[in-house]
């Protein structure tokens, strides 16, 4: 069962978690980083394109 | 149709901009910009790989077109001012002024796959986006003093600042942004 937390401590391992997570991705080899940014542009494209007209 | 680029057509890219160089269409070359930028830290979205680089001329004028009917006889197309090479769009940018220059000069080598290239040093890279100095320039330095994996040098950055007459500039900056 998991362990009870106040908000504060549940919002700073939270924040804990992002950070290592930033952490983890800052770390990737140039190329894997280069991959990610592609498929992030491949997803503003098709959300681009998604989007309705006015 | 776009490609879907894989590690070995990102290698590619680095092939190119090296044929590029031996063949002399451009001079030494640096990635800068934001890619240097998510070299150091998280990666975020941006729209090009920024290539900076001397290219030759016989006076005060250059042309970017050589370089571009290169890539267009290698089967690549060019989208605005950009060239698409291997699914990843990549713009030449040339060296303007001392700051830039030195970035290039003093670039860090890399490898990518077994491809070599060279990167701005973090560094450089905050000196060259402070000189620019649009809201996205500023974000940048901040994503990297939050993200990178090796805190700048600053010792270093100082130095460079100084050469460059954008210490007063940094100073702005930092007291603007302390948290």
């Amino acid at each position: 069962m998991a362990e009870k937390r106040t908000p504060q401590q549940t919002l700073d391992r939270v924040l804990a978690a992002k950070r290592a997570h930033r952490h983890k991705l800052a770390s990737l080899p140039f190329e894997e980083k280069i991959l990610m940014v592609l498929r992030m542009q491949q997803v503003s494209r098709r959300l681009k394109q998604a989007r309705p007209k006015r | 149709m776009p490609v879907d680029p894989t590690s070995a057509s990102i290698e590619c890219v680095f092939r190119r901009l090296n044929e590029l160089e031996r063949t002399r269409l451009i001079g030494r070359y640096a990635i800068g910009g934001a890619f240097a930028f998510i070299y150091y830290a998280e990666p975020f979205e941006t729209s090009d790989l920024d290539v900076f680089a001397h290219i030759p001329s016989e006076g005060a004028l250059i042309s970017l077109a050589p370089i571009y009917e290169h890539f267009r006889q290698l089967g690549y197309r060019a989208e605005d001012e950009r060239i698409v090479i291997e699914g990843v769009p990549v713009q030449i940018l040339p060296a303007t002024g001392p700051l830039v220059e030195e970035a290039i000069q003093r670039a860090t080598s890399i490898t990518v796959g077994s491809e070599p290239t060279r990167i701005f040093t973090a560094e450089h890279a905050v000196a060259v986006a402070l000189q620019t100095n649009r809201p996205k320039d500023r974000m940048k330095i901040l994503h990297l003093q939050d993200t990178a994996v090796t805190p700048l040098n600053q010792q270093e950055l100082e130095f460079i600042l100084t050469r460059h007459g954008l210490l007063a500039r940094w100073r702005k900056f930092e007291e603007a942004t302390r948290g």
